[in-house]
């Protein structure tokens, strides 16, 4: 158990950052990446072992993550309520909207939520193809042709390419 | 090309978000309480399948049996039942169901420093920081003091209306421990709970759902609740308020020069117990 314990400790503690900042590329504000991460950890803390037992442990964690992640977004449309004043948002910065990392999160955010998931965990999660398949429970052809068009549509984006054409 | 571009774009992108230390005590704690829900919904379960099993053999033995008393799985006689664990606190006839594994009133200027079930919070006036992860039930008569009661919806419990005061969450502001809290409160039989968690808001929920009513059994009262000028109630008093509520008392007296002969000691059980109808309580008194 204390074996098991430390473990946790360490696996978290070395990958809480990057897995807080690919939920925030995904789309979620901080606090919402946090929350989620939070929550998926929990989850595959209450089955450690299974975790521990895991071939591809980043696997399984990130397979838990975007589950979450996805339902975590289902659940938002049909939970949606009329308000007469609309709160307030965290989201991009419009009034640094020359900064890099705004150009990147609007490009992000112009990406259909397959192919922009699909971009996430292999540009920045470092997933193999096959662990994305495994992840995401599709064929890899299906992961292949994601990040294909993905990356089609972002060399296209304006944003993206004045970005490249500024280098 | 930009394949080669993306990663290093995506990490820039990621390093704006600030990331501060993994909460990981916050997440062991969570955890540790599922777990335990785990457990105790096992028990419960497995406790009202007892209940079922032998209020149906009861009322098979005496079809004259009163249907309308729902006895709460922990409180019955049932060996099977007993070694639940949970165990009931309340005052008079209205209790909840709180592990075993809670305390009582283990409280630190005024704040819960483990789970715990609460009759009298220590009264010394400090501050001191909720940890992460404790849950604790207040049990009451008359008006709280220190908690808003207000009702926002009414409901019922065991077919007896009851004011349900929401669940809302809050930061402290000086510890920024997060803690939920709601409440409950029976007009008719004057008892109010009060639910905190400083794990979660479903917490306070799950555990205000275990208030039963429970008609054949009644808590042992609280004697700091009858102190008058700060001084606790005599064993007669206390003995008295017994029996109005169906409980006998036992007396056992002890010699002491700082306190005045006849005022009550200690109780046993304590405070908060449910005891069945007629169940006797035991007094130390101080002897005259």
């Amino acid at each position: 158990m204390g074996m098991s314990r430390d473990d946790f400790s360490e696996y978290v503690a070395a990958r809480w950052p990057s897995l807080v900042r690919s939920a925030v590329l995904l789309g979620c504000t901080h606090a919402e990446a946090e929350d989620l991460v939070q929550t998926a950890l929990e989850r595959c803390l209450m089955k450690w072992g299974r975790v521990q037992a895991a071939d591809d442990r980043d696997a399984y964690v990130h397979r838990v993550l975007i589950n979450i992640f996805l339902s975590g977004r289902r659940r938002r449309w049909t939970g949606e309520q009329p308000t007469a004043t609309l709160p307030e948002q965290a989201g991009s910065d419009h009034t640094t909207s020359i900064d890099d990392a705004d150009a990147v999160m609007r490009a992000l955010d112009r990406l259909p939520s397959d192919q922009r998931t699909a971009v996430v965990l292999r540009y920045y999660a470092h997933l193999s193809e096959q662990q994305m398949a495994s992840v995401l429970d599709v064929a890899a052809g299906t992961v292949k042709s994601r990040l294909s068009r993905a990356v089609k549509t972002l060399a296209q984006d304006p944003d993206l390419a004045e970005l490249r054409g500024s280098r | 090309m930009i394949e080669t571009k993306l990663t290093e774009l995506l990490e820039r992108a990621g390093e704006r978000t600030d990331v501060g230390p993994a909460p990981i005590e916050m997440m062991r704690a969570r955890v540790t309480r599922r777990r335990r829900r785990r457990t105790v919904a096992v028990v419960v379960a497995a406790a009202v399948a007892v209940v079922a099993a032998v209020g149906g053999t009861a009322l098979l033995v005496r079809p004259g049996a009163s249907p309308e008393v729902s006895p709460l799985p922990v409180a019955s006689a049932s060996p099977g039942v007993a070694s639940a664990d949970l165990r009931l606190v309340g005052l008079g006839h209205a209790a909840i169901a709180v592990p075993k594994a809670w305390g009582t009133n283990q409280t630190h200027c005024l704040t819960p420093y483990r789970d715990t079930a609460i009759l009298r919070r220590d009264p010394h006036l400090c501050a001191t920081p909720r940890p992460l992860g404790v849950e604790s039930v207040d049990v009451g008569r008359g008006r709280p003091t220190i908690f808003d009661l207000t009702a926002d919806e009414i409901i019922e419990i065991d077919g007896v209306r009851a004011e349900r005061r929401h669940t809302t969450c809050v930061s402290g502001n000086v510890h920024q421990v997060r803690t939920c809290s709601g409440g409950v409160r029976i007009p008719s039989l004057d008892v109010w709970f009060w639910a905190e968690s400083s794990t979660n808001a479903e917490e306070v929920d799950r555990i205000l759902e275990r208030i039963r009513i429970v008609p054949d059994q009644v808590g042992v009262p609280d004697p700091y609740s009858m102190a008058t000028n700060g001084e606790g109630p005599t064993g007669d008093t206390y003995a008295a308020a017994l029996r109005k509520l169906g409980l006998k008392s036992t007396i056992r007296t002890i010699k002491s020069p700082s306190y005045t002969p006849g005022q009550l000691m200690a109780v046993s059980p304590v405070a908060g117990t449910m005891l069945p109808v007629g169940a006797t309580v035991i007094l130390t008194v101080v002897a005259r």
